[in-house]
């Protein structure tokens, strides 16, 4: 219960532990603004905590003994003795933290988004939602639900026990707004560490479409068929990873070294990933500017590095952490980070050519199994599209192997960024299962 | 239950070290957090600030919370440990217009807590509050307090699950691990309503994982016990859950073609859970059945045998003598005797400080009369489905589909041997439980703790086996 503890206090206290052979410390004060207003009620919030946290790691007889300790509030002092006492009992084999690197030069922070920058966006939003624009894609008048609107601002230090020390701020603003039109609700969701490509205009109407659609929208005809993903499919507005987690997850260095990743380096990701006609290139990029997942280090002082994940359908690097990286003898990366993936040669708009097939504008939820990479995704809102045109239809879930349908789709040659991804605006994959409940 | 490593290990923070000192000695114990004199002033300085608010707001409250989280994990790679300390502190106001404010700090210092509250009142009227505190109401916990635990306890405890772990199940298993995970947190309520209230929670999780290969495809098993314990939740794992876990592991699966259609099936306890949770409690929230769409499904009705509440007055992992909002625990019945109640309205706070949201903390599914037995007669031929994973909503379309992680073949009534992996149930919320024509007497416990943003929820369950109908259809078509 004494001030909040900075890095000079952590690094002091660390540096005086003649027990502790390595250290990664780390304080992170943030400050949260969330803006809510709906349903009659107006709700202000501020929260201003600072985090300190430190991974001690001791050099035993046994091998190296580690233990990790995260303190909001309160003195750090008795945390890390604790911490230092358990190391001893948390002991695997002998490693050594790499060489400190130069952190990644990356954007993280936006002085647009200011505390006061929560309220303008959420009249923003309303106003968004009101405009004929909005009434025409909702099919109807739109009126706003709830607005939530939250924006982090936060300035982080970290410093290791080899003389890194890195300072930088980062800034994310987190949007959802509840529309309504002809007894219907969708919910717009944005976010973004930018003001500028915050994008709430684009979830509102897209919110709206949906909203318009879903009024003639019918139930889904189970079978196998040719997938369309859009922007909202490939990068979901909430800022993960959508299919794509699949390569996050399977990149893993300690499931690969214990077999149980399918993702084997030097290999193709699938039987015949370098035979399609453009085969599929994925890179982590921890510098992306304004990414999402961009940091200058990773949480154990790892440099943040740009590495390929697949190169023309061949599985290349995995993910890994300083421990990971000194059993392998490799060079920590920063884990997977923002994925940019390489665009096509098909214009999005030929990509929904040749049906029948579905489009998929959002899905309502998207699982990957980080196991087998299996996909299964419920759909929001998508088109099929065939010889009488474009119906919309809702529910219904979309099946397969992602990892396969990832490396086999057509990309298209559009691309954009948002949230923690650079890719294609569109992909085509080949036909995937389409179950319904019946 | 099918987790994998990378989840478990993910989830715990685990997954490092090498050489098991179980038995090796060392380690001091310590008292965490009892009794130091801020704690024993906090109480004071809460009531201090809700008059000072209450002064200038409508209603006022503060919610303080001084937690700790450790988890030890251990496997072939050695052992690991992981532990944080998280305080907080809410001060909540509403004006008479109806607008909240909230204020979160982590310094629960006199000072601090008074600069909090003058920057909440900052350019307002305010008069000397007129109400009055209650006597106060402390809920203390009575088990095998963490705090007190031993610095080698925690890994200790989670080394010896992995040794049991190692002498259970084959050559076959690519991997076992142990751990035990406990959460300690003392809260501190007082509202301008008057109330007054303490409580300490300590929720424990200690098991064991198996993966084996099953063919192509990963099969993992896991015994758990969970609860309102701390460390000694350790001791609750039973052999007989260990070896359980391992068979689950390295089960044979019929070679051929998967169940694919509309079957009778007999749900087992964690598919049951977990649609109450997904599927009833998620969506049947105050906030979410404000929503246009969903609200206006009051009129849909499960079967008369199916009575589905939130019970966070019951001992279990996700209960509590108070909710982040203050309100005192109780009983919220959701569905009764196949009639949907009211929505749940008790907020809870990711973390004791995240914006307050109504949400479940103990999902109950009341038991029937019927044995398994009895339930799968009900259904005759069909399949028993079991171990679900995480289920996923729509909740437009009101429908829901849980990964499952076998399915068992039943023809008149009884097993056929046949069993079937990577399933998934689909269907909707209203069709799955109008649809129940039977209820299991026993009923089983699950728990979660679900974090986000670094903030934990923690949750419990608890159902019988049910008979319905549903999808089932295989998981790993692979079509692509």
């Amino acid at each position: 219960m004494s001030e909040p503890n900075s890095i000079d206090a952590l690094v002091s206290a660390l540096r005086g532990r003649r027990e502790v052979d390595e250290w990664v410390a780390a304080a992170r004060a943030r400050s949260i603004t969330i803006v809510r207003h709906g349903a009659g009620s107006e709700e202000r919030r501020t929260d201003d905590r600072t985090e300190a946290r430190a991974t001690v790691h001791r050099d035993l007889p046994a091998g190296r003994g580690t233990a990790r300790v995260r303190v909001i509030g309160g003195a750090i002092g008795p945390a890390l003795d604790d911490a230092i006492a358990r190391a001893v009992f948390g002991v695997g084999p002998p490693w050594q933290m790499a060489p400190p690197a130069a952190p990644a030069q990356v954007e993280t922070s936006d002085p647009a988004l200011t505390a006061d920058a929560a309220e303008q966006i959420a009249t923003r939003a309303y106003a968004v939602a009101r405009t004929p624009e909005m009434t025409r894609l909702a099919g109807g008048k739109v009126e706003v639900d709830d607005v939530a609107v939250e924006v982090a601002r936060e300035r982080v230090d970290l410093a290791s026990s080899q003389g890194l020390h890195v300072q930088w701020n980062a800034t994310e603003a987190h949007v959802v707004v509840t529309i309504r039109a002809n007894g219907r609700t969708a919910i717009a969701r944005a976010r973004s560490r930018q003001l500028e490509s915050l994008g709430v205009n684009a979830a509102i109407a897209s919110a709206a479409e949906q909203l318009g659609a879903r009024a003639a929208a019918v139930a889904p005809v189970p079978g196998a068929y040719p997938i369309v993903m859009r922007l909202d499919a490939l990068a979901p507005c909430d800022g993960t990873l959508g299919v794509w987690a699949a390569f996050a997850a399977q990149a893993d260095a300690a499931l690969v070294r214990q077999g149980l990743s399918r993702y084997r380096p030097g290999h193709p990701i699938v039987e015949d990933a370098t035979q399609v006609a453009e085969p599929i290139t994925i890179v982590s990029d921890g510098a992306l500017p304004f990414g999402l997942a961009s940091v200058p280090v990773g949480d154990e002082a790892e440099p943040v590095r740009r590495f390929t994940l697949v190169e023309r359908g061949v599985a290349r690097e995995v993910a890994y952490t300083q421990r990971e990286a000194a059993l392998a003898g490799a060079r920590p990366n920063g884990g997977v980070r923002n994925l940019v993936v390489d665009g096509g040669a098909t214009p999005a708009s030929s990509l929904a050519q040749g049906g029948p097939l579905i489009d998929v504008a959002s899905f309502a939820w998207i699982e990957i199994d980080p196991r087998t990479a299996q996909l299964s995704a419920g759909i929001e809102l998508a088109y099929l599209r065939d010889d009488h045109g474009a119906t919309p239809i809702t529910g219904g879930v979309i099946r397969g192997d992602a990892i396969a349908a990832l490396a086999r789709a057509v990309r298209s040659s559009e691309t954009a960024t948002r949230g923690a991804y650079q890719g294609p605006i569109a992909i085509r994959t080949p036909p995937l299962e389409l179950a319904t409940r019946a | 239950m099918s987790w994998s490593r990378r989840e478990v290990l993910g989830a715990l923070g685990g997954g490092a070290a090498a050489t098991i000192l179980w038995g090796c000695g060392g380690g001091r114990a310590r008292v965490v957090s009892a009794g130091n004199e801020e704690e024993a002033g906090l109480r004071h300085w809460l009531r201090d600030a809700v008059a000072r608010l209450a002064g200038g707001f409508a209603s006022a409250s503060a919610l303080a919370a001084i937690r700790a989280h450790t988890v030890a994990t251990a496997d072939a790679g050695g052992r690991s440990i992981r532990g944080e300390r998280v305080q907080s502190l809410v001060l909540a106001a509403r004006d008479a217009a109806g607008r909240r404010f909230e204020r979160v700090i982590a310094d629960l210092s006199a000072t601090a807590i008074d600069a909090a509250v003058d920057a909440m009142l900052a350019g307002r009227a305010v008069a000397p509050w007129r109400g009055s505190f209650k006597a106060p109401s402390d809920a203390p916990f009575g088990g095998d307090d963490p705090a007190r635990a031993r610095d080698d306890e925690w890994t200790g405890r989670a080394g010896e699950l992995y040794a049991r772990a190692e002498a259970a199940g084959s050559s076959r298993v690519v991997y076992r691990a142990g751990y035990v995970e406990v959460d300690d947190a003392s809260i501190w309520f007082a509202g301008s309503d008057g109330a007054d209230r303490f409580q300490r929670l300590v929720r424990g999780r200690a098991g064991a994982i198996f993966v084996a290969w099953s063919g192509s495809r990963p099969s993992s098993g896991v015994a758990e016990s969970a609860g309102a314990m701390g460390p000694a939740a350790s001791n609750a794992v039973g052999d007989a859950d260990i070896d359980a876990a391992a068979a689950r592991a390295l089960e044979l699966m019929t070679p051929g073609a998967a169940p694919d259609g509309d079957f009778a099936i007999v749900i087992d306890p964690s598919v049951a859970a977990a649609t109450a949770e997904a599927g009833v409690a998620d969506v049947m929230t105050a906030e979410a059945w404000r929503r246009a769409d969903l609200g206006a499904r009051a009129s849909w009705r499960a079967a008369e045998t199916l009575t589905i509440a939130d019970d966070p007055s019951a001992a279990s992992y996700g209960g509590y003598a108070f909710a982040d909002d203050g309100s005192i625990a109780a009983r919220s019945v959701l569905v009764d005797r196949g009639a949907p109640g009211a929505p749940l309205a008790a907020a809870r706070r990711a973390g004791f400080a995240g914006p307050a949201r109504a949400g479940a903390a103990h999902v109950v599914i009341d038991p029937g009369d019927k044995s398994l037995e009895e339930l799968q007669k009900l259904v005759g031929s069909g399949l028993l489905v079991e171990d679900a994973g995480v289920a996923r909503v729509d909740p437009i379309a009101w429908e829901i589909v849980v990964p499952i992680g076998r399915a068992r073949r039943l023809d008149g009534g009884k097993r056929t041997g046949h069993v079937f992996a990577d399933l998934e149930l689909r269907a909707t919320v209203p069709a799955l439980l109008g649809g129940v024509i039977g209820v299991g007497a026993e009923a089983r416990a699950f728990a979660r703790r679900i974090e986000l943003e670094g903030e934990p929820t923690w949750r419990s369950s608890s159902a019988p086996h049910l008979a319905t109908r549903a999808r089932i259809a295989p998981r790993s078509r692979r079509s692509a």
